[in-house]
């Protein structure tokens, strides 16, 4: 390994060799001034003008965040994190060590509790909105991880909102939503002007791509709330899955990886209503318990 | 808004909630001193014969599981009211119905545990009467001693153990429970998880009674922790060897290839092993959850002195 990074992995260092592997990346212009970049399944933006480079995210390992910055090209002056997760924001070391971090206060103080190796504090916190370089970075309200913000781009009528709406059914257990509030929050991002969706993984989507995804997340969600109140065993995932799946396939089994992952989606969702929801934050209060 | 038939939990939909409505049959037994256990199958709590009335453990998981916990403590102690409630957690599936179960008593929960549901709002479960904060509270009441234990994040908020040193009983629910862990571990805080449930091996007890399913002892608690030490292990490994790590199906493929040769003798293994893998691989992608699944776990001992 040339990096000596590792998150939170506790694995002998030959055996996180992959952590350090350059992905190949691929950047498309969004449109003046903005750019999208994936390395595999992880996609983020970037954007360069009169205030300097401006970089979402790091992508999901050290090699790609060395792979974002050489594709970058030019020193990076800002980094904004999306939210905490380490697949999302974890290597700001190896991305731009000298750059202002800009966060959310919610996800600025987990990554201070984590202390990550790769994840450096925010140096800049907000708590609704603030401007940073050509977008308006701001809380839609809870949808996953701590403090996961939307990034509109007016000029270009492009919104950046990872882990939220995916082209696809690959939500798995949706780890780290908020039940909740997530539905809510996502719908309010349909009052911005935009035409193209960029989320943190996959493929850019058009507004009709987004609504549809969001449309489907609310159908397992109902179909998920129904199955446990009709008594569907709430910890017997084969019937939960066969349940949803009678209900769903028709209408939205043609997406792609619906077979694999809308049954764990359901129980995930199911068990929401089972526990009442986790912490402050699937509560009226809406946030994270006091620190 | 339809005419609720009873307490509808955080139910959105409308209409009636069948599961709500579902009769629980109650098994019970005494265990040692003056505590009872009570279980339907598959949620476990307990509750202690006092000198005037009865101190009960949470409140089962749904209005009519309640209901039929009440009616099974009364059986057992038909002279003697459910004076107290102590909630070990926030989960309606644990402290959701005390309305249906003992809804004048005195309810005491940790402040983590009352912060949430105070907020939650949810039909059927009522705020603590009172709180306590830290990590230890000893109790006496109604001739009934006890120590409330926080030892940290391990699942929901502020759940707490209740540890009864002249009996060597300990109890707490969703920490340590028989066999693999359950369903994808929803709630668990995993960086702390370990090492938390750890500290609870200093306590004086050879009896453990769990939240759900059977009773176990010191060496079945240490197993347990086994487990979760090995699936740390197993999700890290997944992640190396480059697999769909976020397809159930992929990674039950790999936790039954990696860990049925030692663990597969586990209590729901088949069912649950790939989803504990699933967490815990997320725990690793994204490092831990929420402040409470980053809050570096404490490592002193626990205050056990008599003292109170």
């Amino acid at each position: 390994m040339t990096t000596e990074l590792r998150g939170n992995y506790t694995l002998a260092a030959d055996r996180l060799a992959f952590l350090d592997a350059r992905p190949e990346v691929e950047v498309t212009e969004l449109g003046d001034g903005l750019w999208t970049i994936s390395a595999g399944t992880h996609r983020t933006v970037f954007a360069a003008g009169d205030d300097g480079v401006v970089a979402w995210d790091t992508l999901s390992t050290p090699g790609a965040a060395r792979a974002y910055r050489e594709a970058v090209g030019r020193p990076i002056d800002t980094v904004v994190y999306s939210n905490d997760h380490l697949d999302r924001s974890g290597w700001s070391r190896e991305l731009a060590p000298s750059a202002e971090r800009v966060a959310h206060e919610w996800c600025a103080r987990v990554v201070e509790l984590r202390g990550a190796d790769g994840q450096l504090p925010a140096t800049q916190t907000f708590v609704d909105e603030r401007q940073v370089g050509p977008a308006r970075v701001f809380f839609p309200g809870l949808t996953s991880a701590s403090g996961n913000v939307a990034s509109y781009f007016a000029e270009q009528r492009v919104l950046y909102a990872p882990d939220t709406v995916l082209p696809n059914a690959k939500y798995s257990m949706l780890p780290d939503w908020h039940i909740r509030n997530f539905s809510q929050s996502l719908h309010s991002l349909l009052e911005l002007d935009f035409e193209t969706f960029v989320p943190g993984r996959y493929g850019v989507m058009t507004r009709a791509e987004f609504e549809e995804g969001l449309a489907f997340l609310d159908a397992v969600h109902e179909a998920a709330q129904h199955a446990f109140a009709e008594s569907v065993a709430v910890w017997m995932f084969d019937a939960m899955e066969a349940f949803v799946k009678e209900r769903l396939s028709d209408t939205w089994g043609r997406l792609d990886g619906f077979d694999d992952h809308v049954g764990i989606m359901a129980f995930r969702i199911a068990h929401h209503y089972l526990t009442g929801g986790w912490s402050t934050e699937d509560t009226a209060a809406g946030r994270p318990q006091a620190g | 808004m339809a005419v609720s038939e009873c307490h509808r939990g955080i139910f959105t939909i409308a209409g009636a909630i069948p599961s709500q409505l579902q009769w629980r049959d109650m098994t019970y037994e005494p265990l040692r001193g003056k505590v009872w256990t009570i279980s339907e199958g598959i949620n476990r709590s307990i509750f202690i014969e006092g000198e005037t009335g009865v101190v009960a453990f949470d409140t089962f998981g749904s209005p009519m599981g309640a209901i039929a916990y009440g009616m099974a403590v009364q059986r057992v102690l038909p002279d003697k009211p459910v004076h107290t409630i102590v909630y070990t957690h926030d989960h309606l599936d644990h402290t959701g119905y005390a309305a249906d179960f003992a809804p004048n008593a005195r309810i005491i929960a940790h402040e983590l545990t009352n912060n949430v549901l105070v907020n939650r709002e949810s039909d059927g479960q009522l705020p603590a009467t009172e709180t306590w904060s830290g990590e230890t509270a000893w109790y006496e009441i109604d001739g009934v001693r006890f120590q409330l234990i926080y030892p940290g994040p391990t699942h929901g908020d502020g759940n707490s153990a209740a540890w009864f040193p002249d009996l060597k009983l300990l109890f707490m629910v969703d920490s340590i429970i028989p066999g693999v862990g359950y369903t994808f571990l929803p709630d668990w805080h995993l960086a702390p998880y370990i090492p938390t449930v750890k500290r609870l091996l200093d306590l004086d007890f050879d009896l453990f009674v769990p939240g759900h399913f059977w009773l176990t002892d010191r060496e079945g608690f240490a197993d347990n922790i086994r487990w979760y030490e090995a699936v740390a292990h197993t999700a890290q490994e997944a992640i190396v060897d480059g697999i769909d790590v976020e397809s159930l199906p992929e990674v039950t493929r790999y936790a039954n290839e990696h860990l049925r040769g030692e663990y597969g003798r586990l209590f729901r293994f088949d069912e649950y092993a790939g989803m504990n893998v699933l967490r815990y691989v997320y725990e690793y992608l994204h490092g831990g959850w929420g402040p409470e699944g980053n809050t570096a776990p404490r490592c002193e001992p626990i205050e056990a002195h008599h003292d109170h």
